[in-house]
């Protein structure tokens, strides 16, 4: 297998994007992307697409987009995974690379969520999983699957509502400081404990935003890196995935996500490190628990110590493991499709040290960074790790 | 093709979609309900429980499987009031799917906590019978009952 780094990155604004379709959202991210690598659109070789769909009228995004881009004759796919359809596209791509198949790609990330009204955004999403078994009966929401571990969680450890809080308080206070994130809003543990319920014990501050956006990043083979003269190549060191049950009544425990731990083992074997060298982590926090979820199953503390984790601040910068410093899904917002590509931007701005402002950078120790990104509650999960 | 120049959109055509969703090799279940009972699989070959039931075994791929009732206690693991609800949902008043554990028969179930219930007496750890109904609008479903 041939070493793949990260040589071109790019980002729209996360948000409503009624201004916008599909393809004119891509571009936001693609043409950035493809400046920063230094390559033009008929060098890319391979495209793939992380994006769900649905909520968009567009049937063959991955088709429409590169046509839109011009970058149409490369190799195409659309890949989903679910939330973590954006790091499906990445592991595609990467393969390619690393395998010899290819020795530039594009990969990008994309949702447009925001052209259908909430109840039926709310559907599609709920409908993801075990429909015949967890829908069609029992209407069973994303905020639904997470609260169902938030209780399990509370039962078992005596996580508190106001620990919840705490990840969103800590996550709006970063996406403040990002240009790209959707919501730009301090908030307190009082007014994320007040606001109303979703699906209890989740509240509106707990929950991810419903969002459009983009994200884009080109890999190359090391050959390619030498070749473009690349300063800063950020090399994918290690990946990891897994999967659970699409029924929860097939799973072991509702207090963590298995597919998580097994696809983290992964990756920190893949890229020979431990959770105790990473300097910085994009975690799955499309709620509140699948953070302190998270810091448990990646290994960044031992099981049940999750909101002790966010009570001692440790996952704020100048702590032990500085999480979500552009403010996450919850506050950032959740783009579905676009979430997985949207991690590998920020850690890659964040290792080459150029995030702004400087507030929100991670000072780096090993120049180890990792994202997690969850599709489902664990149906599927990708560890990625990068290292400059 | 609805333009509309203040918000900048254009609405598109729409489409209702219904599936006709295929049940006949797990029929059983579907019938049982109507009596009340909730049944779940077991492989004739491994012994593998399977709930949800299916027609082959998901562990040794076996097609002989049979039928068991699940008639005793279990207790609530998790479970959450849903108040933002979806689209197709949107008369239906707050309602509460839980996750049972039922340790004599070796299976899960995923169902509403009845609605009659009320909802300050649902906790984890709360014991469950889990039976068959049909609505009124004449939906087969199951749904958990306090067993105590």
């Amino acid at each position: 297998m041939r070493k793949v780094a990260i040589i071109g990155v790019g980002h729209s604004k996360f948000g409503r994007r009624q201004d916008v379709n599909l393809c004119e959202l891509a571009f936001e991210a693609i043409k950035p992307a493809l400046e920063d690598a230094g390559v033009g659109p008929k060098d890319i070789e391979l495209m793939t697409v992380g994006t769900v769909g649905v909520w968009y009228e567009e049937g063959l995004p991955a088709v429409v987009i590169a046509d839109y881009c011009g970058i149409t004759g490369a190799g195409l796919a659309r890949l989903e995974a679910a939330c973590a359809s954006g790091s499906a596209a990445v592991f595609s791509a990467y393969s390619a690379v690393a395998s010899g198949q290819v020795d530039l790609a594009l990969v990008v990330g994309v949702e447009k969520m925001r052209e259908v009204d909430t109840p039926t955004a709310v559907e599609l999403i709920g409908r993801a999983g075990s429909y015949l078994w967890e829908f069609e009966n029992f209407g069973l929401t994303f905020p639904g699957y997470y609260a169902l571990h938030a209780t399990a969680h509370m039962a078992r450890y005596g996580t508190t509502e106001e620990d919840l809080a705490l990840v969103a308080v800590k996550n709006h206070h970063y996406a403040n400081m990002n240009p790209y994130a959707h919501l730009h809003e301090e908030i307190t543990v009082d007014k994320a404990l007040s606001s109303p319920v979703v699906a209890w014990p989740l509240k509106l501050y707990d929950c991810c935003t419903i969002a459009d956006g983009a994200a884009a990043v080109v890999l190359a083979s090391e050959e390619k890196v030498k070749e473009l003269d690349v300063d800063t190549p950020v090399w994918i060191a290690g990946v990891g995935y897994s999967s659970d049950s699409g029924n929860l009544t097939k799973r072991q425990s509702y207090v963590g996500l298995m597919s998580t731990v097994r696809a983290s083992q992964r990756a920190y074997k893949m890229a020979k490190i431990g959770p105790e060298d990473v300097d910085c982590a994009t975690v799955h926090d499309c709620f509140t628990i699948a953070e302190i979820m998270a810091y448990e199953d990646l290994g960044f503390c031992k099981k049940g110590e999750g909101p002790k984790l966010i009570r001692e601040e440790q996952t704020y910068i100048g702590g032990r493991i500085p999480v979500n410093m552009d403010g996450g899904l919850k506050a950032k917002g959740h783009p579905i499709g676009a979430t997985g590509v949207s991690m590998m931007v920020e850690l890659t701005r964040q290792l080459r040290e150029e995030v702004q402002p400087r507030e929100r950078q991670v000072p780096m120790r090993n120049y180890i960074a990792l994202a997690h990104n969850v599709g489902g509650t664990g149906h599927y999960c990708y560890v990625t790790v990068l290292r400059r | 093709m609805a333009y509309d120049p203040v918000s900048g959109t254009l609405k598109s055509r729409s489409l209702t979609l219904a599936y006709e969703i295929p049940v006949s090799k797990i029929a059983r279940f579907w019938e049982a309900l109507a009596e009340g009972k909730v049944l779940a699989t077991r492989c004739k070959r491994c012994g593998r429980r399977m709930f949800p039931p299916q027609a082959a075994c998901d562990k040794c791929h076996s097609e002989d499987i049979e039928w068991f009732e699940i008639k005793g206690v279990g207790e609530v693991v998790a479970f959450t009031h849903i108040v933002v609800r979806p689209a197709s949902f949107q008369t239906q008043p707050v309602y509460t799917p839980a996750i049972a554990e039922f340790e004599e028969e070796g299976v899960r179930v995923f169902a509403w906590i009845a609605p009659e219930v009320p909802k300050r007496q649902v906790r984890v750890g709360m014991k469950v019978r889990v039976e068959g109904r049909i609505t009124e609008d004449g939906r087969r479903t199951w749904v958990f009952v306090p067993a105590e």
